[in-house]
């Protein structure tokens, strides 16, 4: 650094230190250039890059609350052996429409991130889910609601899976039922 | 160090700052909650909790970020800057919970080490769709953490305030951290263009206004040159300015040397001190003489013009530098003296500028 005259600053220059922030004011004015010419572009570049939430499509797993032409199959209360959940099968939409089952448990499921599958077939699950296991969605204790079956369930018959996806334990299985009972 | 001399402990001004602060941010909470469960009633309440003091954190970042530029721009603004510490240290703690939140809902409940979790649970899946965003939020906190536990005058003291100032300019690394954590995050899945457009916002905001300060600083730092012949009584003195270009009981601010001097002009007199405050390196130049000190504008640390040196019992000093004034302009000597050395301020008499030594 250079005093007006071309000469070196004064001797002092170490001592002054603490009064020297002219370095800092361009340090901060280049850290804000390269903000806003890099900040703008990763945040467009995020936004228009995002992809499509998925939403509830026939076929889909996941709640179909909202559904029109709801009516009721059958109810029943001892579906699941070990706990008491009050299960409702319905068919949603105009015509064949689709399934769907409605669990209310009336035990409060003290488990994190339960998940509602359904398995084709008769089989006795213990400790892992099978891989044709079909999520049906979330399983919602205080706001329950409908979830949409595969296709496949209008023809065969399955059992219900509640699986803790944390402890990734099987929590309940259901009996063996189909759209008849 | 106050403008009655008095250390800036609690006072009633930072009292109502902090009150101000505190129940800014605890209606932000409460109307968060309120609307939430209003709005969107199948949100959760940790999730609700968790959001309520993200975008507290959040919002008050940009707050704090805008003070320092608006008060470049307005002086009405100052008294923002007077506590601005506190506001930062909220704005970690908010951020913290927040963080606390996510940790324990998301990353608490498996076999991974839930620090782990925030590193490895994010799957990349796409160019800029799926960037684990989780990382970004982590090494904001980190720094505002660090930022939080520095802001004291402790600090401000032992490490000096330029290296202070440069420890705490990472705030803005932190702010673009989160701006990705919040692009790449929430504003992935909550597609409404309200919640993008409030971000990108705050965005231009912060940069506008500190891109548009830093345009109007660009002048002041320009140094002030010898002009023509050096006339004999002020010889190596640069000429600055004209005496009537200071303002009564204030200072004009010239560039020497590579750093910032304020000339201030009182009671007939004109001195010249570093532009720098000993305490956060405030402006001096931009505050006033009040009780016969020139008076720092952020936080009222106070120095006498012609020695540079607080009054007693404060310990604080800054350099001084000579001056002299020649047909009603003002030359100074831009070799500053050492902190609280005395130099003689030059004399304004019966319309004549005359030079005191």
């Amino acid at each position: 650094m250079q005093n007006a005259q071309g000469s070196p600053l004064c001797t002092l220059h170490s001592e002054l230190f603490i009064y020297m922030v002219r370095s800092l004011r361009q340090r901060h004015c280049v850290m804000m250039i390269a903000l806003a010419v890099t900040l703008p572009a990763a945040f467009a570049a995020g936004i228009a890059t995002r992809r499509e939430v998925p939403t509830y499509r026939a076929g889909a797993p996941g709640p179909a609350v909202g559904a029109r032409n709801r009516s009721e199959l059958w109810t029943r209360n001892d579906l699941f052996e070990k706990r008491t959940i009050r299960t409702r099968l319905e068919r949603i939409g105009a015509g064949a429409g689709q399934l769907a089952v409605e669990l209310v448990s009336t035990d409060q499921i003290v488990r994190p991130d339960v998940l509602v599958y359904w398995v084709p077939g008769e089989r006795k699950l213990q400790d892992s889910l099978p891989d044709d296991a079909f999520l049906l969605g979330n399983f919602e204790q205080s706001i329950p609601g409908p979830l949409s079956l595969p296709e496949a369930a209008a023809k065969q018959t399955g059992v219900l899976v509640l699986y803790s996806l944390a402890d990734h334990e099987i929590e309940a299985v259901s009996k063996p039922f189909g759209a008849m009972k | 160090m106050g403008v009655e001399y008095r250390a800036v402990q609690w006072n009633r001004q930072k009292r109502v700052y902090d009150f101000v602060l505190v129940g800014g941010v605890a209606a932000y909470l409460l109307a968060f909650g309120i609307l939430t469960k209003a709005l969107f009633p199948y949100v959760t309440d940790e999730i609700m909790l968790m959001r309520a003091f993200g975008t507290a954190g959040f919002i008050l970042l940009h707050v704090i970020l805008c003070i320092g530029p608006l008060c470049r721009l307005n002086r009405k603004f100052l008294p923002l800057l007077y506590n601005r510490r506190h506001a930062g240290v909220t704005m970690c703690l908010l951020s913290f919970i927040h963080a606390t939140l996510v940790v324990l809902t998301y990353h608490a409940g498996g076999d991974t080490n839930p620090i782990l979790g925030i590193f490895v649970s994010t799957p990349v899946t796409g160019p800029f769709a799926g960037v684990p965003f989780q990382p970004f939020g982590f090494f904001a906190l980190v720094i505002l953490v660090l930022m939080a536990a520095t802001s004291h005058d402790f600090w401000l003291a032992n490490l000096t305030a330029p290296v202070w100032k440069a420890l705490h300019m990472l705030v803005y690394v932190a702010y673009g951290l989160l701006v990705l954590h919040v692009t790449f995050g929430v504003l992935q899945s909550e597609i409404s263009a309200v919640y993008a457009l409030s971000v990108g916002l705050g965005l231009v905001t912060v940069l506008g206004f500190h891109l548009t300060a830093g345009l109007r600083e660009i002048p002041a730092d320009r140094e002030v040159r010898q002009k023509g012949a050096t006339p004999a009584a002020a010889a190596e003195f640069v000429e600055v300015c004209s005496v009537n270009e200071i303002p009564e009981q204030r200072a004009r601010i010239v560039c020497l040397s590579g750093e910032r001097v304020a000339i201030f002009k009182y009671d007939g007199k004109i001195s010249a001190v570093s532009n720098v405050c000993q305490h956060q390196n405030g402006p001096l130049g931009e505050g006033k003489i009040l009780d016969g000190c020139i008076t720092c504008p952020w936080h009222g640390y106070q120095y006498l013009p012609e020695t540079g040196s607080s009054p007693p019992p404060f310990v604080e000093k800054v350099p001084t530098f000579n001056v002299r004034v020649l047909n009603g302009r003002v030359w100074v000597h831009p070799k500053p003296n050492p902190p609280g050395v005395r130099a003689e301020p030059a004399v304004i008499l019966d319309n004549e500028l005359v030079a005191a030594i």
